[in-house]
């Protein structure tokens, strides 16, 4: 059976409620990946061609599917080995993004200096926005 | 205007693949892979889940660390997490999350729950009023 193919502006289900598809098309994440940080190592994704290692902190990711623009939204946690015992921030931040890539790095700030950090077990990343 | 009412959606060739069409009209994407598949608005500082999808319940472990459980377990533990949450105003501010760890050891994910912390400038525990988190992954 050949697949078919639904044009609607509505879904409606019985009891839970109706939403227009724009929702649908613009509301889902278009990537997400769930990575190791250190050796850019991917465990799971969505979207994401490959993962490397940019330097001391820095992981890219490349989409599959580019984006429409860079104007797309990034959203990051990560996954620290242990963070007791000390007064260091630490987190992720995105560095670049194009159309077709995104670099987060992770940090920790100490003596309000921004230091790159690759004490990261784990990357969780998402984006959000429109594929070309 | 169009309008489909049905209580479910299935794909025709996997079960689990229904294709979008992006907004640039020259991609598509995969639906079930870009639904979020657990949101979570929580109050740790009274306890209280103001609003959720996919969690059954959160566990309050002590000032920092709780226990999110989903309803729906995932196909694996290489789901993706992520939060934000707000610094109470007129104590230490809250600065980061810190999944999956209590402070002292890793706390692995599993496929029914995650584990997270969230630390203060200091790097110590603090309870945020505000707990905003969203999952990305594959369902079983």
């Amino acid at each position: 059976m050949a697949n078919g193919k639904i044009k609607a502006d509505t879904l409606e289900h019985s009891t839970a409620g109706s939403l227009d598809t724009q929702y649908v098309v613009n509301g889902s994440a278009k990537a997400w990946l769930y990575g190791v940080a250190t050796v850019s190592s991917i465990s799971d994704s969505f979207n994401i061609s490959s993962a490397d290692d940019d330097g001391l902190g820095l992981v890219g990711m490349n989409l599959t599917s580019s984006m429409g623009s860079a104007n797309y939204v990034t959203e990051a946690t990560h996954q620290t080995v242990n963070i007791a015992n000390t007064s260091n921030i630490r987190g992720v931040a995105f560095h670049s993004k194009s159309a077709s890539a995104m670099e987060a790095r992770s940090y920790y700030t100490q003596n309000d200096l921004y230091v790159l950090y690759e004490g990261s077990l784990y990357y969780n990343v998402s984006a959000h926005g429109d594929l070309a | 205007m169009s309008e489909i009412k049905t209580d479910k959606l299935t794909g025709v060739g996997t079960a689990g693949v229904i294709v979008v069409t992006g907004e640039g009209n020259s991609t598509t994407t995969n639906l079930q892979q870009g639904l979020a598949k657990s949101w979570l608005n929580y109050d740790q500082a009274s306890d209280v889940v103001r609003d959720s999808s996919n969690i059954s319940s959160v566990v309050d472990n002590s000032t920092s660390e709780f226990e999110t459980n989903f309803t729906n377990v995932t196909n694996n533990i290489y789901y993706s997490v992520y939060g934000s949450f707000n610094m109470n105003y007129s104590v230490a501010g809250a600065l980061g999350y810190a999944m999956h760890t209590d402070g002292v050891a890793e706390r692995t994910p599993t496929t029914s729950d995650f584990f997270v912390r969230t630390i203060n400038f200091s790097g110590s525990g603090y309870d945020a009023k505000y707990n905003m988190m969203s999952v990305h992954g594959d369902l079983a």
